[in-house]
């Protein structure tokens, strides 16, 4: 539907072209980077509110900001979904920003372009009505996903930036070829035609393969994810937090997307990509408890969360899919919040400690409490107990699969939360361990500035549990009334 | 729709709305915190008791957040969530000043105590749990806050103690979850509703429910330490004595006897439960942990071991006294929720008392403490007599309900259970009392570490007189018993 | 006002005990020991009967009062307990243990008293249960390896019996639907809880085959504890019995004959085992085991035949009150004989002892022989067959007796205690003095009705114990000339064979299961270091995802 007043018309186009132009004089005026940036972040988050808030009351918007509608033109699409991400990757986003700027400029000067074009980018990605759009966007997003992953400037950051590039790439490539065979096959990539389309042919089958494929190379679903543990254990912390908490969920939110809108996939690829889920939990965690890194621990536990989320792709069932797909978006929400939390609590830590040796943390003099505590409530929330955003998604996610009658998945998500609950004790217990320091007293600075953000972050990271009903809400169509038109 | 009532929220908050500012307050202002805490503690015991008025006269309680579709978290108060917030009121109270006497000096009390209060407000929140749901969200913040008081000493054994008590309640956290949403998804609700909220489905559905009747009590049975799920409890004894009075009288394991009276009673209801035949082999699994927790005990020379081992096998009582579907048993089931616990935790005080004075863990090195520590001695013995069951103490009345609606339910073989728990029982307190109180100091007596002061002496003796008034004010209007029996009159009307 | 005194029987005692435990108290509680007991007297005396109240509010319901049975156990018990707390509080404070021994004391008084005033299962469970778990504190007094061996037989048996009671209550109670002794011994009850009443029971008043306990305890206790142990405690088993059994309303045969055995059994023991002793408090206690055998006897009659109970039931408090006096004076007077100086004192005591002695025998003009008369009496009534046993039997006891007290007026003149009790010889003295007094003077004193008793013809009533006489006299010539000795029989017989060391730890139990230890600190386990993902390995899955994908897509085509 085409919202009466034009002026409203044009706010998701702003969301997209904004930040890009921030981004843009950010680059051109580094010293105002700070100031471009916590400017810009805010006001996207402001105005992805505004959205949400409109949608909640009167439904999904679609827009054509050119003039060029489909088949070819340009079109925005925001229904509940599109803007819960979006807040979600604004308000993350602001979170990370304002650490970032607490903690001085010695983050770079390429930061604030690079988040901002990410922000851009991300925000296009949702915001985005058909195939090729998302094409675009998600290059756009990697292309600054990997600027981030190189800003430390370490070797080890450049060779994994460079290691992530590639798998960008094939991966971009892949769906490349997929949006080519769509538009061969239909003569339009809008997802709204795609969906009435009729005659799913090879050539559709073969472009979703690609596609999710190319997809899950982007989002590092095991075993397609040998990227990414370097890559976010060895950026800045806050460029791991933006990593790991928004940008792997561009490419997630885009498969849901297609699987939900455009394709009619065979169950039995459902259950590959339940199977696929599965290891990737069980691999990220055992590599997370052998980890000998803390961020290491952490990178890894990315590719188990990203496989639980993987589970709903599994669930059948019209309601019970359902169920579980708003239990998998809520999961994603969580996740990025409480990630975000934990590498930047990480990046405390390691700043005050020195090193991020797990086996030596309890050795430390230093006993940094807030940032530790900020960790240990983040880790509520990605074991997912309760009062937490990911027990939230977690019950959908197990409501949907025991309503369905698929059991093992139910088995599955219950393995997952106890070996989640195992890494991060591993974790945990050496913050609380006192007996191993080598004599002398130990220190426990107290509360500073900087210990706001990750602590806001992991409180908000609960909060999400609590507050639920809302988010919910937005939700509550998919994928019913489905996320087309 | 969010609905809100002053009452149950002021009893959450005034533990868990100051856990932050405990947290806040730095070692060095000790006199501060300890003010806040007693405050809080004695404004909490107050609207405990003003609510169990308001409960006794019939008023309704509740607040309610809706959390996800046909979720809500809901804070009402009946007569048994009455029953346990008082006992985790009062309890809370006086374990609070033993814990600042005897945490003095110690670092991290910031930490300890900030937990410590999340702790029981978690335990309010479990008592005021209109459905499973709340239930679940608060047993498993209990887990949580309980951990960083289990491994507050931050010692080798004190995190492999935590590590097992993790594994053990997360555990059985997650088997709650599956059974709740299961439960959720089949009937459609989760709330408490006396006798039960499953109407048809027991006829329907007979198979899934006894499944999860058996996934809810499996992971309620891991904090309610029913064997072979105890382990942990023993293990946990290396925390701090304050931590273990938490343990094993005011927090958790009864919060998970609490749930499973709550499950039989107001989630399957008793009669659908026995229809469904799941009663009898929750008796029996109780009976076996009865037998087999003092078994264990005997064997114990380490004093807080022993007397975690009797836990085990006592709070198996409450559990007997649900699974064995009749009112009189389940006023003795329930009473002794109150009773254990004060028991128990005059045990662990004066365990407590005995460690900080005179340094003393095991039972082999208490030969004649009895004439060093009279009054701590006095108050164990006391306690010690009361779990045996003798009258006119506490014990006695829970054991003689249990025995009399055993063979009011024409289930005699369970008063062959008590007697031989009372006989294992009597074996493994008597000869503590005898070395304590007859045998000579072996050598010269364990010098005086510290003096106990009235912090760490006056809570001992408070619950010690408790145990006595209990026992012999048993028929008073509102000894727990009384208010037992008000509880499964509802239940049974 | 009666109320008030009832409440004062048990509660003084125990606010003495409580006293105690205060050390700016402890000089007056201890002085007023002697006086704890007066209550209990002045109700006995006043209070008329029958008489309940009723406190709800307590336990679960407490219903205190007096019975015509109740007021004379009272009386006997109230008055011994005053004696043995005259001579208990003789000790000098010097005495480390004293302070400990006095708060037992007291607890037992206030558990055997208040047991006496109670009139449900509760409280007279409650008041059992003190004065049983109390005593433990006296058998333990003196601390030898002997105390300790005797003390762990005693509160082993105390825990059975208290079980047996318990669990004999509880059925009961529910089977006949009311709280109330007097209400239980008209209903019918079931088997097993008589079974468990009567044993519960049972070890309390010491007949074979639960008198295990008994001789050590009596052996080991110091003589004031003695004294009321055997006086009057072991009495309280009999009044239960008294209470709860349907006796002189019902029949219960095997019951009756049950009891009637282990009467004949314990009678038989006590004798035999009794005169190899060489401890005058060992053949003291071996003469109570005798004297409950008998009273058990009585029992099981009344059970057997209810028409004799009518004139069993008060011979059988006639007996009771009759062996509380003797044989609280004998167990008073050993104390008083081992603390008197050597000399003319010390014989004065030892004759004074040869009065109570005699009556316990039997002898004609004595309390025992008046109520073994009446007792006879009432077994004239039993049909023949179990009738001239138990003549037999009674006779038989009476002999048994007097061997008894021969040997003890053998083995009192070289009965020299470990520990001698120290110093304050007149305040052990005279306690023995009175009670050798009042049990003498019995038939005189006694303030109730006595059982109707026929005309005693002296001689008849003499013959037992001449024969008694005679045959220890035999006995002890033919032994003498045939230089045979008899080794002694150790007390408790079968349970002193198994190890006398008690130098264990208290913390060793008997039956020890090994609880599951938790594992000490094993080393970290060591993961294989596995490739942290090589690059070629991520192609080569996603060649792989990418063939799987497009196969389960391409399935669908196939027809």
């Amino acid at each position: 539907m085409i919202p009466a007043d034009p002026a409203l018309a044009q706010w998701p186009a702003a969301l997209v072209l904004g930040p890009v132009l921030a981004a843009v004089a950010a680059f051109i005026w580094p010293r105002a980077g700070a100031v471009v940036g916590l400017g810009a972040s805010a006001a996207t988050l402001a105005g992805a509110l505004a959205l949400a808030l409109q949608i909640h009351d009167s439904g999904p918007i679609r827009t054509v900001p050119g003039g060029w509608d489909a088949p070819l033109g340009i079109a925005m699409y925001a229904d509940g979904l599109a803007a819960l991400l979006l807040v979600m990757t604004a308000g993350v986003g602001t979170a990370v920003a304002l650490a970032t700027a607490g903690a001085g400029p010695r983050q770079g000067t390429f930061f604030w372009p690079l988040w901002l074009l990410l922000l851009g980018g991300l925000n296009g990605l949702y915001l985005a009505a058909d195939a090729f759009n998302l094409y675009i966007t998600l290059e756009i997003v990697g292309l600054a996903a990997v600027g981030l992953t190189a800003l430390s400037g370490t070797p080890e950051s450049v060779r994994a930036a460079l290691t992530y590039l590639l798998a960008g790439l094939m991966g971009s490539l892949l769906f490349l070829l997929g949006v080519a065979l769509l538009y061969s096959a239909h003569g339009r990539v809008d997802f709204a035609g795609l969906a009435t389309a009729t005659a799913a042919g090879p050539a559709v089958s073969a472009a979703l393969v690609a596609m999710l494929v190319g997809l899950a190379l982007k989002t590092a679903i095991v075993p397609l994810h040998v990227w990414l543990p370097a890559a976010h254990a060895n950026a800045t912390p806050p460029a791991s937090a933006l990593l790991s908490a928004l940008v792997i969920k561009g490419s997630l939110y885009a498969a849901m997307r297609l699987w939900l809108a455009v394709f009619d996939p065979a169950a039995a690829l459902g259950t590959l990509m339940g199977l696929l889920g599965a290891g990737a939990i069980v691999w990220g965690s055992v590599q997370a408890l052998r980890a000998p890194r803390l961020k290491l621990v952490v990178a890894y536990s990315t590719l188990a969360q990203v496989g639980l989320i993987l589970l709903a792709f599994a669930v059948a069932g019209d309601d019970a899919a359902a169920v579980a797909w708003r239990g998998a978006v809520y999961l994603m929400l969580a996740h990025a919040v409480a990630k975000a939390a934990m590498f930047l609590a990480v990046g405390r830590i390691v700043a005050a400690v020195g090193h991020d040796d797990l086996d030596r943390l309890a050795e430390a003099r230093v006993r940094p409490g807030p940032a530790q505590f900020a960790f240990a409530l983040a880790a509520v929330s990605l074991i997912g107990l309760p009062p937490s955003g990911g027990f939230v998604g977690k019950w959908l996610l197990l409501e949907g699969s025991i309503a369905a009658g698929t059991w093992p998945w139910a088995a599955v998500i219950a393995a997952a939360t106890l070996l989640s609950a195992a890494y991060m004790t591993r974790v945990l217990a050496q913050f609380f361990r006192t007996d191993g320091v080598p004599g002398g007293e130990i220190v426990r600075p107290g509360w500073t500035r900087a210990d706001a953000v990750p602590l806001a972050l992991a409180l908000a990271a609960l909060g999400l549990g609590i507050a639920a009903a809302g988010p919910l809400a937005l939700l509550a169509p998919v994928p019913a009334s489905g996320v087309t038109p | 729709m969010i609905q809100i009532d002053i009452l149950p929220l002021a009893i959450l908050m005034t533990s868990m709305g100051i856990a932050p500012v405990l947290f806040a307050i730095p070692d060095a202002r000790s006199r501060l915190r300890t003010t806040i805490n007693l405050a809080s503690a004695s404004a909490k015991l107050a609207l405990v008791i003003w609510l169990s008025i308001r409960v006794a006269d019939g008023a309704v309680h509740a607040a309610r957040l809706p959390v996800m579709p046909g979720l809500d978290l809901v804070l009402q108060a009946d007569a048994l969530s009455v029953l346990f917030a008082a006992l985790s009121a009062t309890l809370w109270l006086l374990t609070t000043i033993y814990a600042v006497g005897y945490l003095e000096k110690e670092p991290n009390r910031n930490r300890f105590f900030g937990f410590f209060s999340l702790c029981v407000g978690a335990t309010a929140g479990l008592a005021m749990a209109g459905n499973l749901f709340t239930f679940l969200l608060f047993y498993e913040v209990l887990t949580l806050a309980t951990y960083p008081l289990v491994v507050h000493r931050g010692t080798a054994a004190a995190l492999r103690a935590g590590r097992l008590y993790l594994a053990y309640t997360l555990g059985g956290g997650m088997l709650v979850m599956l059974g709740t949403v299961w439960l959720w998804v089949l009937a459609g609700t989760t709330d408490f509703v006396p006798r039960g909220v499953l109407g048809g489905l027991a006829e329907s559905h007979p198979g899934e429910l006894r499944l999860i009747f058996v996934l809810l009590i499996a992971g309620l049975g891991v904090k309610a330490a029913l064997v072979p799920l105890h382990a942990w409890l023993p293990a946990a004894m290396v925390a701090p004595a304050p931590v273990s009075a938490l343990l094993h009288a005011v927090a958790v394991v009864k919060a998970g006897a609490f749930g499973i009276v709550r499950v039989v009673y107001d989630v399957y209801g008793i009669d659908t439960a026995a229809d469904l035949g799941v009663t009898g082999p929750l008796a029996a699994a109780a009976c076996v942990t009865i037998v087999y927790g003092s078994l264990c005990a005997l064997a114990q020379d380490d004093l807080k071991r022993r007397l975690a081992y009797s836990t085990v096998s006592q709070v198996a009582y409450i559990t007997l006294g649900v699974a064995l579907a009749g009112p009189v048993a389940a006023v003795g089931g329930l009473a002794h929720l109150i009773h254990q616990g004060l028991i128990k935790i005059t045990m662990f005080l004066c365990a407590g008392n005995l460690a900080e004075a005179r340094g003393i863990k095991a039972v082999s090195e208490m030969a004649g403490i009895g004439r060093t520590m009279p009054a701590t001695m006095l108050a164990f013995s006391l306690a010690a007599l009361a779990m045996i069951g003798l009258p006119p103490l506490a014990g006695f009345v829970s054991k003689w309900h249990l025995a009399a609606g055993g063979i009011a339910t024409d289930q005699a073989w369970v008063v062959a259970v008590l007697l031989g728990s009372s006989l294992l029982n009597a074996a493994y307190f008597l000869p503590i009392l005898h070395t304590a109180w007859f045998r000579e100091p072996a050598g010269a007596p364990a010098a005086a570490k510290r003096p106990i002061g009235w912090m760490l002496g006056v809570p001992p003796a408070v619950t010690a007189a408790l145990v006595l008034a209990a026992g012999l004010l048993a028929n008073a209007p509102f000894s727990p018993l009384g208010w037992t029996r008000f509880i499964i009159s509802l239940e049974y009307s | 006002m009666p109320e008030a005194l009832l409440v004062a029987v048990p509660i003084l005692p125990l606010v003495l005990a409580a006293a105690l435990a205060l050390p700016w108290l402890r000089g007056i509680a201890a002085a007023a020991v002697p006086l704890a007991a007066l209550p209990a007297v002045a109700a006995a005396l006043t209070v008329p009967v029958p008489v309940a109240y009723a406190e709800p509010w307590l336990l679960l319901g407490a219903h205190a009062g007096l019975t015509e049975t109740g007021r004379v156990f009272l009386l006997f018990t109230g008055v011994l307990w005053l004696l043995a707390g005259f001579a208990a509080s003789a000790g000098t404070p010097a005495d480390p243990g004293r302070t400990g021994f006095l708060a037992c004391f007291l607890l037992a008084m206030s558990g055997n008293l208040g047991l006496l005033v109670a009139l449900d299962v509760f409280s007279f469970y409650a008041f059992f249960a003190v004065m049983s778990f109390a005593s433990y504190g006296l058998v333990i007094h003196g601390r030898t390896q002997a105390n300790i061996f005797a003390a762990r037989v005693y509160i082993a048996f105390v825990v059975a019996g208290e079980l047996a009671l318990f669990a004999g209550l509880a059925l009961a109670a529910q089977t006949a639907e009311t709280t109330l002794l007097a209400e239980l011994r008209t209903a019918e009850l079931s088997t097993a809880a008589l079974v468990l009443l009567i044993l519960g029971l049972g070890v309390k008043l010491g007949a074979a085959p639960l008198h295990l306990w008994l001789p050590l305890a009596h052996t080991a206790a110091p003589a004031p504890a003695s004294a009321v142990l055997s006086g009057a405690m072991i009495k309280a088993g009999l009044f239960g019995m008294l209470a709860v059994l349907p006796l002189g309303l019902r029949a219960l045969p095997e019951f009756g004959m049950a009891l009637i055995c282990a009467g004949m059994l314990s009678v038989a023991l006590a004798a035999v085992i009794g005169v190899t002793q060489r401890n005058p408090k060992t053949v003291l206690a071996y003469s109570s085991v005798g004297q409950m055998g008998v009273v058990a006897a009585a029992i099981g009659a009344g059970l057997l035949v209810p028409e004799a109970w009518p004139l069993l039931g008060p011979a059988l408090v006639l007996l009771a009150a009759h062996h509380a006096l003797a044989k609280g004076a004998l167990f008073l007077g050993v104390g008083a004989f081992a603390a008197a100086p050597r000399g003319r004192r010390r014989s004065l005591v030892a004759l004074a002892l040869a009065v109570p002695a005699l009556a316990l025998a039997g002898a004609p003009w004595t309390s025992g022989s008046a109520a073994k008369a009446a007792l006879a009496d009432g077994l004239a009534l039993v049909p023949t067959g179990w009738g001239t046993a138990l003549g037999g039997a009674l006779i038989l006891g009476s002999l048994a007796t007097t061997l008894l007290m021969l040997r003890f007026a053998w083995v009192l003149p070289a009965y020299a205690p470990n520990a001698a009790p120290a110093g304050a010889a007149a305040r052990r003295t005279l306690p023995a003095l009175a009670a050798t007094a009042l049990s003498a003077g019995l038939l005189a004193v006694w303030p109730f009705a006595l059982p109707a008793v026929p005309a005693i013809d002296p001689v008849k009533a003499a013959l037992p114990v001449l024969g008694g006489l005679a045959l220890g006299a035999g006995v002890a010539g033919a032994l003498r000339l045939g230089r045979i000795r008899i080794g002694e029989i150790p007390a408790a017989e079968g349970l002193a064979l198994v190890s006398r060391d008690t130098d264990t730890q208290a913390t060793r139990m008997p039956l020890a299961i090994r609880g599951p230890r938790w594992r000490p600190q094993r080393p970290r386990p060591v993961w294989p270091r596995l490739p942290a993902d090589p690059w070629p390995l991520g192609g080569a899955a996603a060649l792989a995802l990418l063939l799987a994908m497009a196969l389960i897509e391409t399935a669908r085509y196939l027809p």
